[in-house]
């Protein structure tokens, strides 16, 4: 006999997804004329390296602070129990009870990278299960208590620290496969639970995914057959353009798009929209034809659009963004200047 | 080419070339020449020449018979040569050639972008020369090979030799590898296994947790009952349930390139992007690593991680649980 609660539970996801289908059918723009742009931005600011690709095998030591709690990593031992070998000690200090407690992070992560409090009392812990496996701990302050882990590629964490997006993690080798990116956000303020959407079958990954459409965040979703269409992120991570609007950059059966995920009505009301960035726009082939070998050039003139990665989307004035690409001799600019899609 | 000779009385050069033929020279193998110009054939040295009778004619009293003369100048031929480049030994080889005790100014660069590098400027004389570059601070892009030019009494001499290579930059090199459940510690969880690849039927096991997440990451594991397992599905579906615990038994890994094997000297990288400069098959010489030169490995996997990211992920044939990264390494793809 069916459970009813379960029952009913399911068909609220179920509607809860064809609502936001609707949503997102309704928000979901491409504008085919491609981006309005301006000029190449003001200055040029470095692109400081994400913290999940550092050298893995060394840990450094990590203090972080807010008005109210300062937590900091004191120390890694090796430790047999804890399923990656070492446990982690932290001490929370209390800045308002003028207290300081002690707790271990005992799991599968093996090294930690990076440390943000959520306000009131959450702190995120980003670290590595192997050179390639970034992992996300959330703990709960100050006793240490893992409220949910979960492993996430490329995550950034907004600026309010209230949402972390990553793409749903995959297999660092997945033999004769491909990935498909599937973009996720989660919401660092709410319960694992609130952070599963189970819009399919099986067990669910923690995450909303935001992008593509129809994207459902399932186990296996992202690994698909070499030869079929599949999502590639071309923008090198994730990046929050203010506390609720997300952006990055996505290349599918040939068309490269700039997305935006703005995220202020909630992580279950997003709107997503987003623009091609037209390879007529960004790319002279010309201009970069004697910099290759033939065989590099008949690969890369095979997708033009392909050839405009990002490495950093940077707020510019209200309803722009800055675009500064990664170098290559084939695009027209260092940096460029766009209208933000959905914002005309 | 001419003939050239002073007029005793009038104390000027007059041009004797028409009278002259035959030209030649003393060593076809150094230098050849006809009526027109002189052709250097191989180093050393030789003389040129023309021949030519000239009939001075008669004045009253005197006759003077016709005579021959045969001028001549030496002629120098000298070569520069690259006989070798050799990025994994870090070997460039020159050899200067041409007559006993010729010296000059020896110039040799890579022929390659942000201009052309130098690799050498030294005074050298006739010999065989070989330098050993520094590789780690080759700037980025394609490469096509060496150019030595050796300049004696003014005049160059060039040779080229053809070498592609692509200076790809400092690279993150992480580490992967096929774990062994034995070598994990730590309690055990469910995980399940499938036979694959036409039919899937899943069966739950018991495996080292540790070695669960550690072979899912790496993509394959050395289980203590089940022998080799592969995350690689080949057409099932996960099983109902399963969550980055699921794994198809195997008697190989199949690595993204088809028909390749992991091995010390196989890397995965982002094989699938238009953009990388990296594809299944190619080699690449990480500089300096394992000391000399460097190592040259082969690219036999996929590593989609590595989407938009400087990092090779190096397979190690170990069989430890985890594996730490190499570090950063100048990275040359070397094969084209």
């Amino acid at each position: 006999m069916p459970n009813p609660t379960c029952s009913h539970r399911a068909f609220a996801y179920i509607s809860w997804r064809l609502i936001m289908l609707l949503v997102l059918g309704s928000f979901v723009s491409a504008l085919g004329a491609g981006p309005q742009a301006l000029d190449n931005c003001a200055d040029a600011k470095a692109v400081p390296a994400p913290t999940y690709s550092s050298f893995f095998g060394r840990q450094v030591s990590i203090v972080t602070e807010s008005e109210t709690w300062r937590v900091e990593l004191v120390g890694r031992a090796a430790s047999p129990g804890c399923p990656s070998s070492y446990q982690f000690l932290f001490h929370a200090n209390s800045k308002v009870n003028k207290t300081i407690t002690k707790f271990t992070l005992c799991n599968e992560t093996a090294q930690i990278d990076e440390v943000d409090l959520i306000s009131p009392a959450r702190v995120l812990v980003l670290g590595r299960l192997a050179a390639n496996a970034p992992m996300a701990n959330v703990l709960e302050l100050p006793s240490g208590r893992v409220v949910d882990h979960f492993m996430c590629f490329m995550p950034a964490v907004s600026p309010s620290h209230h949402f972390l997006a990553f793409l749903k993690s995959f297999p660092g080798h997945p033999g004769p496969a491909m990935i498909s990116a599937e973009y996720l956000v989660y919401d660092l303020t709410r319960s694992p639970d609130d952070n599963r959407p189970r819009l399919s079958s099986g067990i669910s990954d923690a995450g909303w995914p935001v992008y593509p459409l129809g994207a459902t965040n399932a186990p296996g979703s992202s690994v698909v057959p070499q030869g079929e269409p599949y999502h590639s992120w071309t923008s090198q991570g994730l990046f929050w353009i203010g506390s609720d609007k997300l952006t990055f950059a996505d290349l599918f059966e040939g068309h490269n798009r700039l997305v935006l995920v703005d995220l202020s009505g909630g992580i279950r009301d997003l709107r997503v929209h987003s623009v091609d960035l037209e390879p007529s726009q960004f790319v002279d082939l010309s201009q970069c034809k004697q910099s290759f070998s033939q065989s590099d050039f008949e690969k890369l003139s095979q997708e033009e659009a392909g050839l405009i990665e990002i490495a950093a989307i940077e707020s510019s004035k209200p309803g722009w963004v800055c675009l500064r690409f990664v170098p290559n001799r084939c695009l027209k600019y260092a940096s460029r200047v766009i209208r933000l899609p959905g914002d005309d | 080419l001419g003939v050239w000779a002073i007029n005793n009385c009038s104390l000027l050069e007059d041009d004797m070339t028409p009278y002259f033929s035959g030209w030649d020279t003393t060593n076809h193998a150094v230098v050849t020449m006809n009526s027109t110009q002189i052709t250097g054939v191989g180093p050393g040295s030789a003389n040129a020449f023309g021949s030519g009778t000239y009939d001075y004619g008669t004045d009253g009293s005197r006759t003077c018979p016709p005579r021959l003369f045969t001028p001549r100048n030496t002629t120098n031929v000298i070569s520069a040569q690259v006989t070798t480049v050799d990025l994994p030994s870090d070997t460039v080889t020159v050899s200067l050639s041409g007559p006993s005790g010729s010296s000059g100014q020896l110039v040799v660069t890579w022929n390659g972008p942000g201009g052309n590098a130098q690799i050498a400027n030294v005074a050298k004389g006739v010999g065989t020369y070989t330098f050993n570059p520094t590789l780690t601070n080759l700037v980025s892009g394609q490469y096509t090979g060496v150019t030595a030019t050796w300049t004696v009494n003014g005049k160059p001499a060039t040779g080229s030799k053809t070498y592609n290579f692509n200076v790809l930059g400092a690279y993150r090199h992480s580490q992967y590898n096929t774990p062994a459940e034995s070598q994990c510690s730590g309690g055990t969880s469910g995980a399940y296994l499938t036979t694959g690849p036409s039919s899937c039927p899943w069966s739950g096991v018991n495996l080292v947790t540790q070695f669960i997440s550690q072979a899912w990451i790496n993509g394959s594991g050395s289980t203590n009952q089940y022998g080799l397992i592969q995350e690689y599905l080949a057409g099932c579906s996960p099983p109902q349930g399963g969550f980055q615990n699921y794994f198809r038994r195997v008697s190989q890994i199949a690595p993204g390139c088809s028909n390749d094997s992991l091995n010390n000297t196989t890397v995965a990288v982002d094989i699938f992007s238009s953009g990388h400069p990296l594809q299944c098959n190619d080699q690449v010489l990480i500089v300096g690593l394992g000391g000399g030169s460097g190592t040259v490995k082969s690219v036999s996997d996929s590593c989609p991680s590595c989407t938009g990211l400087l990092q090779i992920d190096d397979f190690n044939a170990s069989s430890a649980c985890s594996m730490t990264d190499l570090g950063n390494y100048a990275t040359i793809r070397i094969n084209r």
